[in-house]
């Protein structure tokens, strides 16, 4: 089966390059189809090929060599070797399964969704073509190529968020997402060029050998993962090159997977279809870097300095962003901060040595947010492209599968068990509160962590209060007097509206506002009697459904290992022995110290009781009324402005970075058509001018130019006559 | 220059006209066509002026080879001839074409080369 392994990428590959030429013939809705079966060939392909591996022996990868792609003999003493090869180790199983699975449902989700999308064709070009570049990243056998896939999927990013070009907002979101993933992927390459001039080689397994290459077979590094530069410059000299690479790669990861600082675009790539921002910027682009993260873990173990740093990004990711996610009112945002908090989370287990709980999590995420996202497109779809929570309200008995089914999300989301968010989370946790009893640090950042449990259950219990109970706000409202009498909660007009929703709400009148124009309008042409909530189509509640069940079953992994009841600290758990031949911390040090299962007990009532308190503070003020949110919003004014303008930071970027990056291109676009374009013109200005002088002599009079002879003629005779 | 050797002595003439005359001459009519350039406006009258200028300096050459017993200025003035019969050649089919097409031989009329 693994000599099959190419056809998981290339069958999206195919499909997109398909649709790019034949989709506008075959029109809607066989051009979607086409580029369903597309991927879930791929799926079937990929699991098959998944099965065939782990029934076999999995301590080393199954490699598949396509072809060099790169061999330049350098004239030293390493060629620089890259090959197309592909590479199925037990992460990657992980990664290729998530990838086609969630990507097959979001694929068939997307064709009830965009059903009247005039860019129908297109859309499934660049979902066929994102699919393909996740999975050339995922199963990639070595850094270079992972690159590629890398650098593809920023570019389908870019081209999803812009999907609706002719909307302002759109536009610029996704030039802002690929512009700030141009800063992490700075990083990330010359941490390639790193990797390469350290350990010649980029791929991620020697041959026939299980343990990364990059623990250094070569024996280049002294004991502290450095660099010895004794020869060059004195000695004693090392340069510690392993924590410059473990770095640079990790600032390619914040930009990809949006961690602080470079988190921003990841709230604004909301524009997007909500498809894209299920499949792309919650379920599986934005893992990339957790997964390159641990991917390369080998080398972040080399320099543990780095782990923390990972770690420590990841734990304040998780609570800033969560606490941006209490107080917005567009369902999109709260669940693009949820992303941003929970990709912290996975940090957090990833930097406290605990790899395969970080990954966990990136598999039960992709689930529950994927399954989250679709449920906000279901409700946006159903209202006729309403975002807003405060005119949402009462859902629930409109729309039942998708509240059940978001509800379900909820849960997973929030840790309550035994749904999936709270294993994983639980996992990160206690991985991290064992890591504390080595490095105090990471007792604070488990603080942190647990904090962001309970901050996690209010906002997300606000959305699914605000969205699916109470009575209904929207537009349609039965009576003025019930939507009226409704006061609980913050005012609508009152507070400053964030810049995204404002440029939506301009970008309303443009020909495709968010979801699908054409409905939109039509629904507004149509009256009330279309315009109230209403459930979706079954393409787009199936989704729902799958990725319901595998919420509530897919944190059940880790028990199969296990033979009690909670994952609590007898290592290895069941995820964990899968991926330890992937993931398998090869220094010693981790791993031993073991809890005692009682603190274990304690931990996991600590997080339960972080989640269900805030989730009955949402529910005491989103439910109950008591106290009132405006209340509570004029006792807090100034720590809510800052929540709501999400802490000033884009503003902060905008006069840090984003006005003098502007002053500067036009001080340049002054110097180049002053200076450089000036000297050309010059040039050009100086022969025209000494023409212009010279042109006076050329009077056209033969007789004129006669005399000059004669005069020339006499002046060179007496010149020779008289000269001393 | 490199002087050519006859193979037969040259038959020498008492000088019963001396050079200078020859000069002279040559210079005045030189002069005259040298003015009859810059004064006259009819082509042809030009035309004409500058054989007389090219004849003037075929007399000072062939005056020059007489008092140098030498035959280098006497060659000269045949290709001075040649090159002026091919100049009439040409010259005179531009005039004609130029009359043909403007109906005049004025000179100053012909000015489209002006810068």
């Amino acid at each position: 089966m693994i000599d099959l392994l190419w056809l998981v990428p290339a069958l999206p590959l195919a499909g997109s390059v398909f649709n790019l030429f034949f989709g506008r013939r075959l029109g809607n809705p066989l051009s979607g189809v086409v580029a369903c079966f597309a991927v879930f060939a791929s799926f079937l392909i990929a699991a098959l090929a998944v099965i065939s591996y782990t029934s076999g022996d999995t301590s080393s990868p199954a490699q598949l060599h396509l072809f060099p792609w790169i061999a330049w003999d350098t004239g030293r003493t390493q060629m620089l070797v890259a090959e197309a090869g592909f590479m199925l180790d037990p992460l990657a199983c992980v990664m290729v399964l998530v990838v086609t699975g969630v990507g097959s449902l979001i694929h068939l989700y997307s064709l009830g969704y965009m059903s009247h999308d005039p860019g129908y064709p297109r859309f499934f070009t660049y979902l066929n073509l994102f699919t393909f570049s996740m999975l050339t990243l995922v199963l990639a056998n070595n850094f270079l190529l992972m690159f590629v896939g890398w650098e593809l999927v920023g570019l389908c990013s870019y081209l999803l968020i812009g999907f609706w070009y002719t909307r302002p907002s759109a536009a610029s979101a996704g030039q802002k997402a690929f512009i700030v993933n141009r800063v992490g992927d700075w990083g990330f390459l010359i941490g390639l060029f790193l990797i390469w001039a350290t350990f010649g080689t980029f791929q991620f397994f020697a041959e026939n050998h299980a343990p990364g290459v990059l623990d250094d077979p070569a024996g280049v590094l002294k004991g502290g993962g450095g660099l010895d530069l004794s020869s060059l410059f004195g000695e004693g000299v090392v340069f510690p090159v392993t924590l410059a690479i473990a770095l640079l790669l990790f600032i390619g990861a914040t930009g990809k997977s949006a961690q602080v600082p470079l988190y921003v675009w990841l709230p604004d790539a909301m524009e997007g279809p909500t498809p894209v921002s299920a499949l792309i910027h919650a379920a599986t682009m934005v893992t990339a870097g957790v997964y390159m993260v641990a991917r390369a873990h080998s080398l972040y173990e080399l320099a543990p300095e780095a782990l923390t740093v990972v770690a420590a990004i990841g734990a304040i990711t998780a609570i800033f962003a969560a606490s941006i996610a209490l107080v917005q009112n567009d369902i999109k945002r709260v669940l693009a901060y949820s992303t941003v908090s929970q990709l912290g989370y996975m940090f957090l287990g990833l930097g406290s040595g605990a790899y395969a709980s970080g990954v966990f999590h990136l598999m039960t995420h992709a689930f529950f947010k994927a399954l989250l996202f679709l449920g906000a497109g279901s409700v946006i779809h159903g209202l006729s492209d309403e975002q807003d929570l405060r005119r949402m309200g009462g859902l629930f008995k409109y729309m039942r599968v998708t509240a059940i089914t978001f509800m379900i999300g909820w849960l997973a989301i929030i840790g309550i068990p035994p749904f999936a968010g709270f294993f994983s989370k639980d996992l990160i946790l206690a991985k991290t509160f064992e890591r504390g009893q080595e490095d105090p640090v990471f007792l604070l950042l488990y603080l942190l962590g647990l904090i962001t449990v309970g901050l996690t259950a209010f906002y997300m219990s606000r959305l699914v209060f605000l969205a699916f109970f109470g009575p209904y706000r929207g537009a349609a409202a039965h009576t003025p007097t019930e939507a009226a009498a409704t006061p609980e909660h913050e005012p609508v007009a009152a507070q400053p509206l964030p810049l995204g929703e404002a440029a939506r709400s301009a970008g309303k009148g443009m020909p495709y506002p968010d979801a699908h124009g054409p409905v939109a309008v039509n629904a507004a042409a149509h009256g009330p009697a279309h315009a109230g909530p209403h459930e979706t189509p079954a393409t787009m509640l199936i989704p729902l459904v799958v990725l319901a069940f595998l919420s509530i079953v897919g944190g059940l992994w880790p028990l199969s290992g296990v033979p009690g009841f909670l994952p609590l600290g007898q290592a290895p758990t069941g995820v964990e022995e899968f991926l330890a031949p992937s993931l398998a911390s090869h220094a010693a040090s981790t791993t031993e110290a073991v809890l005692d299962p009682t603190i274990e007990i304690a931990l996991t009532v600590a997080s339960v009781g972080a989640a269900l308190l805030g989730l009955l503070v949402a529910a005491a003020l989103y439910l109950a009324g008591r106290p009132r949110p405006a209340d509570i919003v004029s006792a807090f004014g100034t720590p809510y402005r800052w929540l709501v303008n999400k802490w000033y930071v884009d503003e902060l970027y905008q006069a840090l970075i984003a006005h003098p990056g502007a002053r500067l291109a036009s001080f340049l676009s002054a110097f180049d058509l002053g200076v450089v374009d000036g000297a050309v013109n010059g040039v050009a200005r100086l022969a025209r001018g000494t023409g212009g002088l010279l042109r006076g002599l050329q009077s056209g009079y033969v007789r004129g130019y006669a005399v000059t002879f004669v005069v020339g003629a006499f002046a060179v005779l007496a010149y020779w006559a008289f000269r001393p | 220059m490199n002087h050519m050797q006859l193979p037969f002595p040259l038959p020498v003439i008492p000088p019963t006209v001396p050079t200078e005359a020859y000069l002279i001459l040559s210079g005045i009519l030189f002069a005259l066509g040298c003015t009859g350039v810059i004064l006259r406006k009819s082509a042809l009258t030009i035309f004409m002026s500058i054989e007389l200028m090219l004849n003037a300096v075929n007399l000072s050459f062939v005056a020059f080879a007489r008092q140098h017993g030498q035959f280098d200025g006497q060659i000269f003035v045949f290709f001075v001839m040649a090159v002026a019969a091919a100049e009439v050649a040409v010259g005179l089919a531009i005039i004609i074409d130029i009359f043909r097409s403007r109906r005049t031989a004025d000179i100053d009329d012909v000015s489209w080369l002006k810068g």
